[in-house]
């Protein structure tokens, strides 16, 4: 027991997980709707465009990169896709290009970043500009509506599957995959070495650069089918679409107790961190908190929230 | 008897999760001594000097100084009462120069509170000066040699009005000639009244340097006794206990197979000239030279982290070329870096995932999936072939003392199976046990058929455990000696060429 207790103090996630259903019991004494079926299957649905974004961010933040431009993939990729379809490509086709497209953004800011030598934030900001830029010439500033067959809207964007909404599904399925490749897997593995000690792990024979583009190809990938998910489920797509997602995901990648300074984080903590960002935004709207206040209260629950995280595993002295 | 004692640590104890670092150690360190502390690996000789600076809290225990307990609660704390630490692996600013190092957190400022960067950069020429050196004050304390940076780090103590400063390891990258200047300065702070205490694994230098010496042993105090009544054996029998030494090496390598060739191997920018030896199966060889003479330059080359300019590199009569680690270690060649710190750990990772990182593709099972049985098969052969001492494969390696992180890292280069190893100090800052185990665990690997190439500052050593010892300076090969006919004064005369 002690033992166990022990292996939980070094967790990081624990402070945040304390936190959070603190957070859970407070809006659900103060409220009546907090929990609820409904409610809470509505949350999940709200977090779940960012989520699959996130467990990504927390991969290439472990690895020491950062990649501001995921908002931008997210609305270049919805355009493709939707312009594609409007120009008659069907849509499974459709959302393909997509996808290889999103991974196509990831490697070109990977490759710059890593073969350029040039600080991921710089490059993914630049991105960010770019690929902003590429929607709107593509879409003239349009937004575009897309009236999306049933058996691709079913498995993508629907309300319902077994009561579930099916960009949840999604989410929780992104999940699983991403804690499986993170935690289960050699590339994981690389993935912390190349954040813990990047000299050390090139030293063990790891390609960290190919790990470190890999990241930013696989959050292209993740940004593209969050694109996609989200067009279907609002049947329509802007070219401003994402603005400020990259932050929103950095944010509960931090709160699920990932460092900063790499090497340290978990797909687990991930998604507490992207429930968390959730909660607080659903439970501050059913309080009624004036829409100006809500940012300003979601700033200081990030910040206390990571120091409680770091506080509560501060190294023992 | 109390007048003249400095500090006494009264019953102090220290645990992290389930290791007992400290452990009921009560000793006392006299005014205007130099003081060794003695102990292998984990015996807690950091982790005490760790409490006395406030960097750890003990758990119990009391510390006197001067008579009054004695309560830090942070480096800053510990500095005001006088009581600065030299620490075994430098804390500098690489991006800062050698002056702004040396007055970092005690700036001299003018009256408007800007520094005087041109008083400060005369001090410390003044300061190195005292201890024999010259110094460029505006050097980047990045680009300075290991030993620079150790002597910076010990006149950042001088600079400070200390009345107790305590060192760890402060010779483990010095040449001789350093050493000797540093003890100089050690013997005029003695005279002007400063408490010294000095952690060391070199006993010969303890013997020569210090007037009382205290031993660890697995946290306990064993015994603290007038220098002048030690004897080296005792010294040595009371760290380990009742472990054989090591003996000297007796067998020779069979000079029939050559596994290594090298051949004319230039880099200019390193400053590697016209390399050309070979490598026998099963042998040991042995590079000396002196800091700066090209060796690790060598051995990162070999192992593909630089590429050379011109020459030839044949493994079992197979021309190679090496573009990165990567490929020298599938053409089984691996490297044990001599900057574990930097180069080596992953500090927020485990012990097998440490030992396992150069092998992690062969640690899985259905493609890339980690395979718990396997990892944790090479975690027990690890743990047990190099009898690392750690809580289990799931400790955090930074909980471990800096010998078995080695032994860690050495781990990690065995589970390669490698058919030249290429050890880079690899007994640097480790005990006489470690360093026995580490020695026993090469000539392990060189009875099953690898071959091992050492680089080592400790000529002893290097004597003790080479056949063939190669003597390089100014990056260039200088001369070839068999083991049992060199000497130190053959080795050094050919190591200190221009």
């Amino acid at each position: 027991m002690k033992q166990f207790l022990g292996a939980l103090k070094f967790r990081r996630e624990v402070g945040v997980l304390a936190v959070f259903i603190l957070l859970c019991l407070f809006f659900s004494v103060v409220t009546n709707t907090f929990l609820t079926i409904p409610n809470i299957l509505n949350i999940l649905r709200q977090v779940s465009i960012s989520g699959l974004i996130v467990m990504f961010m927390t991969m290439i933040i472990i690895s020491t990169d950062i990649d501001l431009s995921v908002g931008s993939i997210f609305a270049a990729v919805g355009m493709i896709v939707a312009i594609l379809f409007q120009k008659g490509m069907n849509i499974w086709l459709a959302s393909l290009v997509g996808l290889l497209a999103g991974a196509g953004f990831g490697l070109l800011n990977g490759v710059v970043t890593v073969k350029g030598g040039l600080p991921p934030f710089i490059v993914t900001l630049g991105g960010q500009m770019i690929y902003r830029g590429f929607a709107l010439v593509i879409s003239g500033g349009a937004p575009a509506s897309v009236r999306l067959p049933d058996a691709f809207y079913n498995v993508t964007g629907a309300r319902t599957f077994l009561n579930l909404p099916v960009p949840a599904l999604w989410f929780i399925a992104v999940t699983l995959i991403a804690g499986f490749i993170l935690h289960k897997t050699s590339y994981g593995f690389k993935v912390y070495a190349t954040g813990g000690n990047e000299e050390a792990a090139r030293l063990s024979g790891i390609n960290t650069d190919r790990i470190r583009i890999t990241n930013f190809v696989l959050i292209g990938v993740a940004s593209a089918l969050a694109s996609i998910i989200q067009m279907a489920y609002l049947r329509g797509v802007t070219p401003t679409a994402g603005q400020g997602m990259e932050l929103t995901a950095i944010a509960s990648t931090v709160i699920g107790g990932t460092s900063m300074f790499g090497g340290v984080g978990t797909i687990g903590g991930a998604f507490i961190g992207t429930l968390f960002m959730g909660v607080v935004r659903n439970g501050l709207v059913l309080m009624g908190t004036s829409a100006y206040l809500i940012d300003l209260i979601i700033g200081i629950v990030l910040v206390g929230a990571v120091f409680l995280s770091t506080f509560s595993t501060r190294e023992k002295r | 008897m109390a007048d003249n004692i400095l500090i006494s640590y009264q019953s102090i104890s220290k645990r992290f999760g389930g290791v007992q670092a400290l452990d009921d150690v009560s000793f006392s360190i006299r005014k205007g001594d130099i003081h060794g502390l003695i102990g292998e690996n984990g015996a807690g000789k950091s982790t005490l000097i760790k409490i006395t600076g406030g960097i750890y809290r003990r758990d119990q225990g009391q510390i006197l100084w001067e008579g009054r307990p004695l309560e830090v609660n942070s480096p800053l704390e510990a500095e005001r009462h006088g009581i600065s630490i030299v620490h075994q692996e430098i804390p500098l600013c690489g991006n800062l120069t050698v002056a702004q190092n040396v007055f970092l957190g005690r700036l001299i400022t003018n009256r408007f509170g800007q520094p005087k960067w041109d008083e400060m950069e005369e001090r410390t020429v003044e300061l190195f000066r005292q201890i024999g050196q010259s110094i460029d004050p505006r050097a980047r304390v990045g680009s300075l040699s290991v030993a620079l940076k150790q002597l910076t780090t010990i006149v950042q103590a001088l600079n400070s009005t200390s009345k107790f400063i305590i060192m760890d390891e402060p010779t483990s990258a010095l040449t001789p000639g350093e050493v000797e200047t540093l003890f100089e300065v050690l013997r005029r702070l003695k005279a002007e009244g400063t408490t010294i205490m000095i952690v060391s694994h070199i006993l010969s230098e303890m013997m020569q340097i210090t007037d009382r010496v205290t031993v660890l042993r697995n946290g306990r105090h064993v015994d603290t006794l007038e220098t002048k009544d030690a004897t080296i054996e005792g010294l040595v029998h009371m760290m380990v206990g009742d472990v054989p030494l090591p003996t000297p090496k007796e067998s020779q390598s069979v000079r029939s197979e050559v596994v290594l060739s090298v051949r004319g191997l230039s880099q200019r920018r390193l400053r590697l000239r016209d390399i050309s030896f070979d490598l026998y199966k099963q042998e040991i060889l042995g590079l000396a030279g002196i800091q700066g003479a090209g060796r690790t330059e060598l051995a990162t080359t070999l192992f593909g982290v630089h590429q050379p300019d011109s020459g030839t590199i044949e493994l079992e009569g197979k021309q190679i070329t090496v573009k990165n680690p990567r490929q020298a270690i599938e053409h089984g060649i691996g490297y044990l870096t001599e900057d574990r710190r930097n180069l080596g750990v992953f500090w927020e990772m485990s012990v097998w995932q440490n030992a396992g990182a150069a092998i992690i593709d062969d640690l899985t099972s259905f493609g890339n999936v980690l395979d718990n049985r396997r990892i944790e098969e090479m975690a027990a052969k690890s743990i047990r072939d190099l009898q690392i001492k750690t809580s289990g494969l799931h400790q955090t390696i930074r909980f471990l003392s800096g010998g078995n992180q080695q032994k860690v890292l050495l781990a990690r280069w065995l589970n390669v199976r490698p058919k030249v190893l290429i050890l880079d100090e690899p007994t640097r800052g480790v005990d006489v046990g470690a360093k026995a185990e580490i020695r026993r665990v090469i000539q392990e690997l060189v009875n099953q058929g690898i071959s091992v190439i050492v680089i080592s500052s400790d000529l002893e050593e290097l004597l003790a455990i080479s056949d063939r010892v190669l003597v390089m300076a100014n990056g260039s090969i200088r001369g070839e000696f068999l083991a049992r006919e060199a000497t130190f004064d053959k080795i050094m005369a050919l190591a200190v060429q221009k």
